[in-house]
């Protein structure tokens, strides 16, 4: 009876909100007095300049590098620029960007378009990657020797163009340029028998890529074809000397020290690629969609490597000492790399349909060496049949349920030992997809994804076997104001024993909050909270003892991310805010780990248009297990936003 | 019997539960069909529209939607709202909210069918119809906003649903997603992708979008390290954020080696093939990329020590 009260109770309060129900939209001329026309600015926006300053850095400097690895001056900080040209050649644009000035992550984007004749994107983002902590890797560290040997200081730049022409015709044109480009300095070994030697990296390569089609839209047909290539180049090399080096063998091998004295080796890796794709979608009859993809890409590069190295090397071949070790070799290699699709959309009724796909993946790498008495191969093929059911049995509910059939194989060279034979690997998973979508209104919707999957074959001792995946997601505006949203993701793995026992267990559950008032005029608050586990289990062989061990992974964390912005009353013309907040990452189990950033940010308006910043952060990372991967840093911010 | 009627019992609840999951969307069925004959519905052109939508028909002029409105080639001339509102006529007449289509709280189908009816096949829409999104009644307006000239911040939108991803940003070895430096569409394709298993988009035909900002690790390498080919980058790394430098899944460098080079079990996978006569008790040996530092793949040295 109970349920039924509540039953009666949910149907009429759904049916009394849509009678309740205002049409935003609707803002009849008539009604209210006329508001005054606001006078539209060619040109609006936004832009943020400030002084950084930062202080000592207690703890590791590079460990603070390679986490934070904001440094102290002026920055452009963000800026967000529109303009409504309204010209023949340029109807609107977009300028956009911020990190410029010093900040390991500086990128500018620009979109414009004059409505008919073309439509022109651009992209350019340059990021500093710093890596050199102490702990990580370090085959000295017992020694107290904190030089990392897998260390790097270097920058990438990627810039990218695209145009496409008549985009607001049925056919139209597009090309495109990206070349993305790495250079910096680095920490890397240089690997002879019996030791190894830290030395410097230079490193530099390049990747242009071109790529231009067409697309054809129509009612009923939509087709794109591209054609594309690459061109690539890397001309890292290393350096030594000329000082000796013991390397990190101290003992002597047969009585002698083995010492590097000089070191030269360049690689000039030279590539290219042509890549092709078609991709089509058509609806041939009302209740039918059809759609397809061919992609081709077949990249090659060619290889010429040189080394010269001198000092005392052991060769464990022969067991002969040496005083030189130089080497040139020329190689190639060719990776052709094709991907099919087809799929189908059924409709045989408005709330139900059938969808069923086909796609298909297949890769080998050829290549050679000169100098080394084998070629290598690499086969790889993956094939993939899916079929799902959609039906809505009352509208705004979707209920879906499917099946996913995985097949394929692939083929490597069982070890770099010798004439190692090739070892062949198959994969065979079948799974079953469930799902289920409620969407009640635009403010309160609740998806789920069930996936369970059985595999007879795997590639991998840790691929995933036979494994079970849940995700729900779900979002509800309880009031014009305030928003929640919350998410929980789950994947359980148990390879039999049979096999190889693996157990891998995550778990994600996150939950946020978004309260506005006053269209985010007055007080403003944002929350998020996530808890997220991981346990993997899986033994090993230890090979110094042909033993088997457990390696064992933990992880345990909790991370909070929030910010509360409340107007300042101060009595002035323009409102003062102020934003306090942060993020908190604390994590047990493997590797223990403590990560705060808390932030205070005010902002004084010192005109309609102007308004000073400033910004407080501090960062503090520890790692229990690895004394020296921790810092504390200050960090304040000065600057001045104009719109 | 008792376990008989347990079953029936949970099974009517279960049913009633159901029922109520789903009133609120029976609720707000349309009413059956009324014998009146219904009025008819005709185009009635966007300068009706801007009657009483002003604001929204002039915002709508600075969206790539507003050539809708000049274009003679794209079929919708002087009628923009209505190629997704549909036509007009009847709400022009009654003012009713309930005469018009509307998009945003339609149901998923039907809103995402009157947008893909134009942008099915532009380069990032391949796939759409499986597109984990579009399978979850995810609409199109829950990301784009149609009207607005200025749209959705793509990071604020995915994190919404996404809140779990998000958070793994907050960790301290992670892609610079809060600074600019990437985006979500950087790498994943929100509409789908052809590969359904696999959520990154693809760049250059058919490489993984890692290979698009990492273009050093694209090869093809002389010897190959097969995972990078088969499973991807994410067999060793977390990409949205790790507590492991490195973004790696494990703590330590040689878990992340020897989980696969361990030679127990399962003779047929790949890789299985242990460290012979490595002494792992060795500082010096420990870290298997301390010799093997070309791990993505060599172009000399088939063990990828240069």
């Amino acid at each position: 009876m109970k349920y039924a009260f509540l039953l009666m109770a949910l149907v009429l309060a759904a049916q009394e909100k849509p009678a309740q129900e205002k049409p935003a939209e609707a803002k009849p001329a008539e009604a209210g007095p006329t508001q005054p026309k606001a006078v539209e600015q060619p040109v609006r926006g936004e832009f943020e300049i400030g002084v950084r300053f930062n202080s000592d850095v207690r703890g590791d400097l590079n460990t603070y590098r390679s986490i934070v690895n904001l440094g102290e001056g002026v920055r452009l900080l963000r800026w967000d620029t529109w303009l409504d040209a309204k010209k023949k050649w340029l109807k609107q644009a977009h300028f956009y960007g911020g990190g410029w000035g010093g900040d390991p992550s500086a990128w500018l984007r620009l979109s414009a378009e004059d409505g008919k004749w073309y439509r022109f994107n651009a992209d350019h983002r340059t990021t500093a990657y710093f890596n050199a902590l102490p702990s990580f890797a370090n085959p000295l560290l017992e020694r107290g020797i904190l030089a990392n040997q897998r260390s790097y200081d270097t920058r990438r730049r990627f810039t990218e163009f695209e145009v496409a022409l008549l985009p607001a015709s049925p056919l139209i044109p597009y090309f495109s340029y990206t070349r993305d480009r790495g250079f910096g300095r680095g920490v890397t070994n240089f690997v002879a028998d019996a030791n190894e030697y830290p030395v410097l990296n230079n490193l530099n390569d390049r990747t242009n890529v071109y790529r231009g089609g067409v697309r054809v839209e129509r009612r009923r047909l939509h087709l794109t074809l591209e054609q594309g290539g690459i061109q690539f180049r890397d001309d890292q090399n290393t350096e030594a000397g000329p000082a000796a080096q013991p390397g990190n063998r101290t003992a002597p091998i047969f009585g002698e020290q083995l010492v590097l004295r000089d070191l030269r080796q360049a690689y000039g890796i030279e590539g290219s690629s042509v890549f092709s794709r078609g991709l089509v979608t058509a609806q041939p009859a009302g209740w039918l969609d059809i759609n397809g993809a061919f992609q081709f890409s077949q990249p090659r590069n060619d290889i010429t490597y040189t080394q010269t190295a001198a000092g005392r090397f052991i060769d464990l071949d022969s067991l002969l000492f040496l005083n030189t070790q130089n080497a040139r070799l020329l190689g190639a290699a060719k990776q052709p790399h094709l991907t099919a699709n087809l799929g189908l959309e059924i409709r045989p009724e408005g709330r139900l349909r059938v969808l069923q796909s086909w796609t298909t993946d297949r890769l080998h790498n050829a290549s050679s060496v000169s100098e080394t008495p084998f070629s290598d191969r690499l086969e790889w093929n993956y094939n993939q049949q899916q079929t799902e059911v959609l039906v809505e049995p009352v509208a705004r509910l979707t209920l879906r349920g499917g099946y996913r059939y995985v097949w394929g194989d692939g083929r490597a060279r069982a070890s770099f030992l010798g004439n190692a034979p090739f070892e062949r690997g198959e994969l065979r998973r079948h799974g079953a997809l469930m799902g289920a979508g409620y969407r009640m209104t635009d403010r309160f919707s609740l998806y789920s994804d069930v996936e369970i999957v059985r595999s007879d074959r795997v590639l991998f001792r840790t691929s995933l076997t036979d494994y079970e995946k849940v995700r729900v997601r779900g979002r509800h505006a309880l009031t014009g104001s305030l928003r929640l949203y919350g998410s929980l993701q789950y994947l359980n793995n148990e390879t039999p024993p049979e096999l190889n026992r693996f157990e891998f267990r995550s778990m994600q559950e996150a939950m946020g909050l978004e309260w506005m008032p006053g269209s985010g005029q007055g007080v403003q608050v944002i929350g998020e909270y996530a808890r997220s586990t991981i346990r993997s289990d899986l033994l090993y062989l230890a090979p110094q003892t042909l033993g088997s061990e457990r390696s064992f992974y933990r992880e345990n964390a909790h991370t909070v991310t929030g910010l509360v912005t409340v107007p300042l009353a101060l009595g002035w013309t323009w409102q003062a805010r102020l934003s306090a907040g942060g993020s908190m990452f604390v994590s047990s189990g493997s590797r223990p780990t403590d990560f705060y950033q808390p932030v205070a940010r005010v902002t004084l308006p010192l005109g309609k248009r102007c308004s000073v910043l400033a910004e407080y952060r501090w960062y503090g990372v520890s790692q229990t297990f690895y004394t020296f991967e921790g810092f504390r840093s200050h960090q304040g911010i000065i600057g001045l936003r104009i719109n | 019997m008792v376990g008989l009627s347990i079953t029936t019992d949970t099974i009517r609840k279960l049913a009633v539960l159901g029922l109520i999951a789903v009133a609120p969307g029976l609720a707000q069925q349309p009413p059956p069909a009324t014998p009146a004959a219904p009025a008819r519905r005709e185009y009635v052109g966007s300068v009706m529209c801007q009657g009483c939508h002003e604001e929204l028909f002039n915002s709508l002029a600075k969206t790539p939607h507003g050539k809708l409105e000049e274009s003679e080639k794209l079929g919708w001339k002087e009628k923009a709202c209505e190629s997704c509102h549909g036509p007009g006529s009847v709400h022009a007449e009654s003012a009713s909210p309930g005469d018009i289509r509307n998009p945003l709280k339609s149901p998923a189908r039907e809103a995402n069918a009157t947008c893909m009816s134009c942008h099915k096949n532009q380069p990032t829409r391949v796939g759409a119809i499986r597109g984990g999104h579009a399978r979850n009644q995810v609409s199109c307006s829950n990301c784009h906003s149609v009207h607005a000239a200025k749209p959705k911040e793509p990071l604020k939108e995915c994190g919404t649903c996404h809140v779990a991803q998000l958070a793994e940003f907050q960790k301290p070895f992670r892609h610079r997603l809060q600074e600019g430096g990437v985006q979500c569409v950087d790498c994943h394709n929100p509409h789908g992708r052809l590969l359904s298993a696999n959520p990154l988009r693809d760049v250059s035909a058919n490489e993984p979008g890692c290979f698009r900002c990492h273009g050093d690790k694209r090869g093809p390498f002389a010897f190959e390290h097969a995972p990078m080919r088969t499973e991807g980058c994410g067999a060793c790394h977390e990409p949205h954020g790790s507590a492991n430098p490195r973004m790696l899944t494990r703590h330590e460098v040689r878990n992340q080696c020897l989980e696969c080079h361990a030679g127990i079990g399962q003779s047929a996978a790949l890789g299985g093939v242990p460290p012979a006569f490595h002494d792992l008790s060795s500082s010096r040996i420990r870290n298997c990329t301390t010799c093997h530092v070309k791990i993505h793949g060599s172009h000399v040295n088939r063990a990828l020590l240069r």
